[in-house]
């Protein structure tokens, strides 16, 4: 039987009285990875948000490894790796001393974060300071900080923004790897549905802050090998419907 | 405590603070012996004979240093919490496994304990460099005794404490509108306030007494509020 990791029910999120997230309620199984798939504003980052404690949640539930997400967000966070919206980094230190600062804040010492920086592509730029790194890399440097600590769940806010084709390839190969090698169980959203089709095992449609869809991507092709993308982009646009 | 305060060191430069209380020093050196400077400017003005005394000159020189340094512990105070909590930083910040309280509580500690720190040791400086030459080359008619001395030595650091103690008063203030330049005015009025007080009852015990009372617990229930407002945060 498959173990759930990642589970929301009925979750609900309101700000000044406009309700951003409704009902939404998903689960993501161990090992695999989870695209969370909706449109620029659909409420991907404010779910994602709300699983780390980031936020709480107005109404339901959310919880990451067993554990609330509203009120054992301290255990969340130790134990999952993350990269919310823009990366923000400590500009005037070099790469390696922003990875070792969060690896502290952790509770790991002295720990060799080179492999991390070659994992994500970044060989030898350790001893250069972030605020000369472009986005792209910017970008591999905060999936580095989000792995490094070895962390059994992965949540990842549209992580290949800025990234070019070869970067998306390289980190999509990454997330597999992590996946397979290491067991983690990646939830990640996105916007680019290319993307999200070519890496996710299970997809969540998420469209005016509610899930509208959840299915296997075996499943999907399988249904739909001509018009996916069509399919997919009417979910996304507000279709309710099952998957 | 000590590793969160230690981390916060790693993550923030302290140098421009370093060169800020070094140029603090050097000016209010200069402004210890300029004010000393006075009676012999103009010998008739009876006023002016009270610069010639030790206990209002250190006293003047705290209490101005006091000014300086409380907006010192205001801008560090801003940088170190206001800027950190702000905007996507605080995403980062908050995503650490670590109790938000612990923290703010080591961040509220090093900007403390630097404002105090920074204060005690450039009035122990300016002091020590102005009674050296005093006792070479003596400017004031009054005599240096062990008493002077620390009744100076006491002033100095109750001023030191209530720099410390107004800049976290002030970082309320910035931390309520997320602003820097929130935490420094209201710093500026804060010090003008208290400066006044303490001027108007330079060395009277009990005035200084309420002052620092008042002060400390405000200080208190701004550093408590603030905890419970990072607490409560979402970003």
């Amino acid at each position: 039987m498959k173990q759930i990791v990642i589970s929301t029910s009925n979750l609900a999120k309101t700000f000044a009285g406009k309700a951003v997230i409704r009902n939404c309620t998903f689960s993501v199984e161990r090992g695999s990875i989870y695209g969370f798939l909706g449109r620029n504003g659909a409420g991907k980052t404010t779910v994602l948000k709300l699983l780390l404690g980031l936020l709480k949640p107005s109404a339901g539930t959310a919880a990451v490894l067993g554990l609330d997400s509203a009120r054992d967000n301290e255990a969340i966070l130790r134990r999952t790796g993350n990269l919310i919206e823009t990366p923000v980094f400590y500009e005037h230190l070099p790469a390696s001393d922003n990875l070792r600062l969060h690896l502290a804040y952790m509770g790991i010492e002295e720990a060799d974060v080179e492999p991390a920086l070659c994992r994500v592509g970044l060989p030898g730029t350790g001893s250069q300071p972030v605020s000369t790194f472009s986005l792209g890399m910017r970008q591999r440097l905060a999936i580095a900080r989000a792995i490094i600590h070895r962390p059994e769940v992965l949540i990842l806010d549209e992580p290949v923004n800025g990234l070019d084709p070869v970067g998306m390839k390289e980190m999509r190969i990454l997330f597999r790897r992590l996946v397979q090698e290491e067991g983690m169980t990646i939830l990640m959203s996105s916007h680019l549905l290319s993307e999200i089709e070519q890496i996710a095992d299970h997809l969540g449609i998420i469209a005016d802050g509610t899930i509208v869809g959840e299915a296997e991507m075996t499943d999907l092709r399988k249904r739909h090998p001509s018009d996916l993308e069509d399919y997919l982009i009417s979910l996304i646009q507000g279709g309710v419907g099952h998957v | 405590m000590y590793k969160l305060i230690a981390l916060e060191l790693k993550r923030n430069r302290l140098r421009p603070y370093h060169i800020a209380t070094l140029i603090c020093g050097v000016t209010m050196l200069g402004f210890q012996y300029l004010m000393a400077a006075i009676p012999h400017m103009d010998p008739t003005e009876p006023d002016a004979q009270l610069f010639s005394q030790y206990p209002f000159l250190t006293g003047i020189t705290s209490l101005v240093c006091m000014a300086v340094f409380s907006i010192l512990s205001a801008v560090m105070a801003s940088r170190f919490v206001v800027e950190e909590y702000s905007g996507k930083r605080a995403i980062l910040l908050l995503s650490y496994p670590i109790s938000r309280k612990k923290v703010l509580w080591a961040k509220l500690v090093l900007v403390l304990l630097y404002a105090v720190g920074a204060m005690l040791l450039c009035g122990l400086v300016v002091q020590t460099v102005f009674c050296l030459t005093e006792s070479l080359f003596p400017i004031c008619s009054d005599q240096l005794t062990i008493e002077v001395i620390l009744q100076s030595l006491g002033f100095l650091l109750f001023c030191s404490v209530l720099a410390g103690l107004l800049g976290m008063v002030s970082l309320w203030f910035g931390f309520r509108k997320k602003s820097v330049s929130v935490t420094i005015v209201a710093s500026v009025i804060l010090v003008t306030i208290v400066c006044q007080v303490i001027s108007a009852a330079l060395l009277f015990l009990p005035i200084m007494g309420i002052v620092f009372g008042v002060t400390g617990i405000f200080a208190i229930l701004a550093m408590q509020n603030l905890l419970r407002q990072v607490n409560n945060m979402e970003v």
